[in-house]
Formats: structure tokens, sequence, C-alpha cells
């Protein structure tokens, strides 16, 4: 009935991450955060192993004075999802 | 979130409730369609009046006619400075806004320089066909009736117009700035799109 879950997205924050991205075109850290509800470091450490296996791109820039972390889901990730 | 556990059914239900989340996230779109369409009524409107009632054309008149623009750009930008400090995902649709209306702007601005350069009048007709056609396909892009629906209207609108008198063209153009943008807009503001 189901295919064998993708290592990388068998823990419910990375797919839960994944799954929030596909939605959308790009998402802050802060929105990720607060949508998984999860810690900042724990997303931090789920958001460097999505984009290690190339699920997902990450850029940093700024917005005024404050730092932001932007994440968008790549076509890797984006096939990875759909399996 | 934790990881003990986790079956195929589980993810299902996490996928589901992301793509909830992601749903209910709205555009500003609306802000835009209200904006514009109360902006380009007004624009069309005053130029049906001044064609109708040519005492009315003064200077103050012809000001207001092109007031209108800057008014809308200054307003625009304002709202969009605020946004972007705010804004904390960017939807899909959006890019689907984006090319719709800048692709109206673009054909509008070519037409317009056009008719400046060989000192011909600005065919208005194209207006409400135009500004139908893109309201059409951005509500079609979206999924949102109301704007498939007011699209189609405008372009309505312009086989009106074929035959009307200029007079009779700006105020199409005006009803169409109203149906095509402010309706969908107020939709869209109430449905929380």
């Amino acid at each position: 009935m189901f295919n064998e879950l993708d290592p990388i997205l068998h823990t419910p924050l990375r797919l839960a991450i994944i799954s929030l991205l596909i939605g959308l075109e790009a998402a802050e850290f802060v929105y990720l955060k607060e949508k998984t509800n999860t810690s900042a470091g724990n997303l931090s450490l789920q958001l460097n192993k999505l984009k290690k296996a190339g699920y997902i791109a990450v850029t940093k820039g700024f917005k005024g004075n404050y730092p932001v972390t932007t994440c968008r889901i790549t076509e890797k990730g984006i096939e990875a999802f759909e399996k | 979130m934790k990881s003990n556990n986790f079956q195929p059914g589980d993810s299902l239900k996490t996928i589901e409730a992301a793509i909830q989340q992601t749903k209910s996230e709205s555009t500003v779109a609306r802000f835009y369609y209200i904006l514009w369409g109360l902006m380009l009524m007004l624009h069309f409107a005053l130029r049906y009046v001044t064609s109708h009632y040519p005492n009315l054309s003064g200077s103050l008149t012809t000001t207001l006619i092109y007031l209108v623009f800057p008014i809308g750009g200054l307003l625009s930008y304002l709202r969009s400075k605020k946004d972007d400090k705010k804004e904390t995902i960017k939807l899909h649709y959006e890019k689907v806004y984006v090319f719709g209306f800048g692709g109206f702007a673009i054909a509008y601005g070519i037409i317009f320089l056009a008719t400046v350069i060989s000192n011909r009048e600005l065919p208005i007709i194209l207006f409400p066909l135009l500004l139908g056609l893109t309201v059409f396909f951005t509500g079609g892009m979206t999924r949102f009736w109301p704007s498939i629906i007011c699209g189609i209207i405008g372009i309505i609108c312009t086989g009106i117009s074929v035959n009307a008198t200029i007079e009779t063209q700006y105020a199409l153009a005006a009803m169409a700035s109203l149906i095509t943008l402010v309706i969908p807009g107020y939709l869209m503001k109430l449905a929380h799109v």
C-alpha cells in the first residue's frame, strides 16, 4: 500500500518541513519554527540534513538590520516527497 | 515532534496537517485589487464626466484624472514595504499575480507609447480586454472562481465597447475596473484568499 519511506524524510520534523515547503515558494526560518513547533536548534539541525541531501536550498540574507534564513524546496526534494 | 515509531500512516497525517497550514495562508493581492480597481475606476469615471460635460474639463479635473496613478503607486509602494517587514513566506500564487499583472502593464504600456509616438488616441476598448484576460487567467491559476467570472464580464465589456462612443467606452472601462478588480478583491478579503 505504501512505498518505502525515504530515510531522510522518515522523521516527523523533516517530513513536516518538506510538506510545508512544497506548498510554498519560500519560507523563513521563523515561519518553519512556528509551524513545526520545535526548538531553533533542532530545526537548524534538521534543515542542515535536508540541505546536505539536496532536498532544500537555504539562503541567508538580511531584512533591514536583521539576519534572515530562507528555505526553498529543490527539484530533488520535490521528487523525494512525491515518492 | 518525536520520531519514535513513525509509521507511514503518521506521515500522511503530518503531510495533511502541513498542507492545511499552507492552504490557510493568504496573499496580499486583494489589497492591490481593491486599490487599483478604485484608482482606475476613478480615472475612467472622471474621463467619462469630462467628455460628457466638457464645461467641467479644467486643469483641476485633468490633474485629478492623472493624479490617481502616482497616488496608487505611492500607496502600493508603502504597502509593499510594510508587508516586506512582516512577511515570512512567499506563496506560489504570488508569481502568478506578478507575471499576470506585469504582462498587463507591459502590454498596456507599449500600446500607450505607440499611441503617443504616432499621435493617436489610446484605444480604450483594449483596457477591459487586457484587464479581463489577466483577471480571468490569474483567477484560473489560483482557482478563485469569482475572478474567473469577473474576468469574463470584463471581456464582455470590450465586446459592448466595440460599437460604443468614446464616452460610453470610458464608462465601460470604469465599470470593468469595478467588476474585474474591486469585486474580486473584496471577495478575496471575505474568503481570506
